[in-house]
């Protein structure tokens, strides 16, 4: 079937099976900041905003995502590299896996909570998020840098 | 830590690591790995179940192999012991994740003095803290 939608702000079209995953197609399409990690939607390296919300684009099917706005790790950190800067900044990553997940967090955080969630709010929004390296510390760090630095999309 | 002696569960309210540091090349990479390495040991201590039959690892993905998330992780705090001799050029000495090998059982013998007894198997899940509580073995070891 095919499949329109925007993603980072230009119309795509894309041919699918009713099956497909958008991770998957997001990734055919040569964005490779989503990746699939656990498959099941807990570990948040595939998060992706479909109409500014945070998905695991590893479980939600390609076609639902017919007309849907989507953004990834390379569209926010194009237009709104005062995220991506607060990440380097804080040194909110090590291996650098989980970072494009982290860094759609981050972004969907600030819609959602606003700037003036406290540390503890922004951990339980992380869960969906691992990370095996940092302890979390420098990552919530970037996350209040993102939210504090003015809007840019 | 607190445990909650009707239920079993634990909170680990603070983890300090103390190291004994040489020469610190770069201060918030070496923070990190000290972090990193606590909140491992962490999930090692109180999550991480690596249940297995007769070889076949029965956690088949990170939905049933629990890692700590961001919202279970205490407050931590670090003491560098400083001027250590460093084994490295530049009097430098390793750091990489030199926390997560002692933090599993500095997590037990919190939660041994918080409940007044010992649960001598990671990890150490609600389920072991209420049923050595009561007195109980565990019936289904792994």
């Amino acid at each position: 079937m095919t499949i329109r939608f925007s993603l980072n702000g230009e119309p795509r079209e894309a041919d699918v099976p009713a099956t497909a995953s958008l991770l998957d197609v997001i990734r055919d399409l040569g964005l490779t900041g989503a990746k699939a990690g656990c498959r099941i939607g807990v570990c948040g390296v595939c998060s992706v905003l479909v109409d500014d919300l945070p998905v695991s684009s590893c479980l939600y099917l390609a076609h639902c995502a017919d007309g849907a706005d989507v953004w990834t790790a390379e569209g926010i950190a194009r237009a709104s590299p005062e995220v991506v800067d607060a990440f380097v900044e804080c040194e909110g990553m090590q291996c650098g896996i989980c970072t494009p997940g982290q860094v759609v967090a981050a972004f969907a955080a600030r819609a959602e909570l606003g700037p003036a969630a406290d540390e503890a709010q922004l951990r339980e929004y992380l869960v969906g998020n691992l990370c095996r390296c940092t302890g979390y510390a420098t990552i919530v760090e970037a996350v209040q840098a993102a939210m504090a630095a003015a809007d840019g999309r | 830590v607190a445990v909650d002696p009707e239920t079993g569960q634990v909170k680990i309210l603070e983890l300090v690591s103390a190291v004994d540091v040489a020469e610190i090349v770069n201060p918030r990479a070496h923070q990190m790995q000290i972090d990193g390495g606590a909140v491992m040991g962490i999930g090692f201590a109180c999550l991480e179940d690596l249940l297995e039959d007769e070889g076949q690892v029965l956690a088949a993905n990170l939905g049933e192999f629990r890692l700590p998330a961001a919202a279970d992780v205490p407050a931590l705090r670090t003491v560098l012991v400083a001027g250590g001799r460093g084994v490295g050029p530049a009097n430098v000495k390793a750091i990489g994740e030199l926390t997560n090998v002692p933090a599993a059982a500095a997590v037990a013998n919190a939660i041994a003095d918080a409940a007044g007894t010992r649960v001598r198997q990671l990890p150490i899940t609600a389920e072991r803290v209420y049923l050595a509580i009561n007195g109980r073995a565990d019936d289904h070891p792994v």
